[in-house]
């Protein structure tokens, strides 16, 4: 009897450390992702970070998979030669990972059927990214699209001071 | 030897739903805060979820306690049918954030503006820091465009041209 307590016991405890285990192996999955493929430029190393079947919830990027994130990512770096990706904060919890993201990149080649602009875009995103099996396999965005739009040259600069209404 | 294994694993499995409870409490309290702020139109609430001294890092917004209190205040008198529809709340540590989808028809003035009837829709991801059982710091993304335009403060950017690439093989 005391020896399947202990058993039972043993199981819950290591449910604990596991579970941590697990949320730090999918903030590093989406560490390696940004620095691997967003910040060496390389959408072909996709494969080791996104699941095949991939499911992309912003409906501004295709929704192609695995292969349609390397098409949008070759776009990207045709019109900013130097994107970046900044991660600012990670939080992860059960199979959900969330990054609160700073990218930055000058327009230096056509994007978006329009010429480079010469313009310096910083934009913030927040990428909802469900793991599984280890690969991303879908996410959700937020993107901060006034920031995106005056970098792309879109709209203008709101005035300065910024009132309470850009919010 | 086989109690103090045992005590051991007893204390883990404690810690780790300690843990775990915390996480479910700083949940709690967020989608209590977005229920008794936004959705019930009472910005006065946030005296019981924001902390004395809470940190607003959006510099768009007015700082601490009292700017949140005034900010929600001139919202909701822009927006009168303003509501929040938490889409996700993810949380460990001291730390969660939320995805929001806010709506709100613009039939109050806003800054001196008359109300323009517009509909708005727009998301943000709100990240917050919860310490002492209070929101005590907040950072965001904010999908911004949709707001300035229902507020008929931008126009619209232009569509984008049809890319030259549009039938062009996948990479």
């Amino acid at each position: 009897m005391r020896a399947l307590a202990i058993a039972v016991l043993t199981c819950l405890a290591a449910c604990g450390p596991a579970a941590a285990a697990d949320l730090e192996a999918n903030k590093l999955l989406i560490r390696a992702y940004y620095e691997e493929v967003y910040n060496k430029h390389q959408p072909e190393a996709s494969d080791r970070f996104v699941a095949k079947d991939f499911i992309e919830h912003n409906p501004r990027l295709p929704h192609e998979g695995l292969a349609g994130t390397k098409k949008f990512l070759n776009t990207v770096f045709a019109g900013f030669s130097d994107y970046h990706a900044e991660i600012q904060q990670l939080v992860a919890e059960g199979d959900w990972v969330v990054a609160r993201m700073r990218f930055t990149g000058t327009n230096d080649g056509p994007y978006d059927g329009r010429p480079a602009t010469g313009n310096k875009l910083v934009f913030s995103t927040s990428n909802f990214y469900r793991i599984e099996n280890g690969k991303i396999a879908e996410r959700w965005d937020v993107v901060d699209t006034l920031a995106r739009a005056v970098g792309l040259g879109l709209v203008p600069a709101p005035n300065a001071p910024t009132p309470p209404a850009s919010r | 030897m086989r109690s103090l294994v045992l005590a051991g694993c007893v204390m883990a499995a404690a810690l780790s739903s300690a843990r775990a409870a915390d996480v479910e409490a700083n949940k709690a309290l967020y989608r209590h805060y977005i229920e008794d702020t936004w959705n019930k139109h009472d910005p006065s609430a946030v005296g019981r979820y924001l902390a004395p001294d809470y940190i607003e890092h959006n510099t768009n917004l007015p700082p601490g306690l009292e700017g949140r209190k005034k900010f929600m205040a001139t919202v909701l008198t822009a927006f009168p049918d303003y509501h929040a529809e938490i889409q996700e709340v993810v949380a460990e540590g001291d730390r969660v954030v939320a995805r929001v989808q806010f709506t709100g028809t613009n039939e109050g003035p806003y800054d001196g503006r008359p109300p323009t009837h517009n509909k708005l829709s727009f998301n943000t991801a709100d990240f917050f820091r919860i310490a002492d059982g209070k929101i005590a710091e907040h950072w965001d993304v904010v999908n911004v465009l949709p707001r300035l335009i229902a507020l008929g403060l931008i126009q619209p950017p232009a569509p984008a041209p049809k890319p030259a690439d549009a039938t062009a093989k996948p990479h």
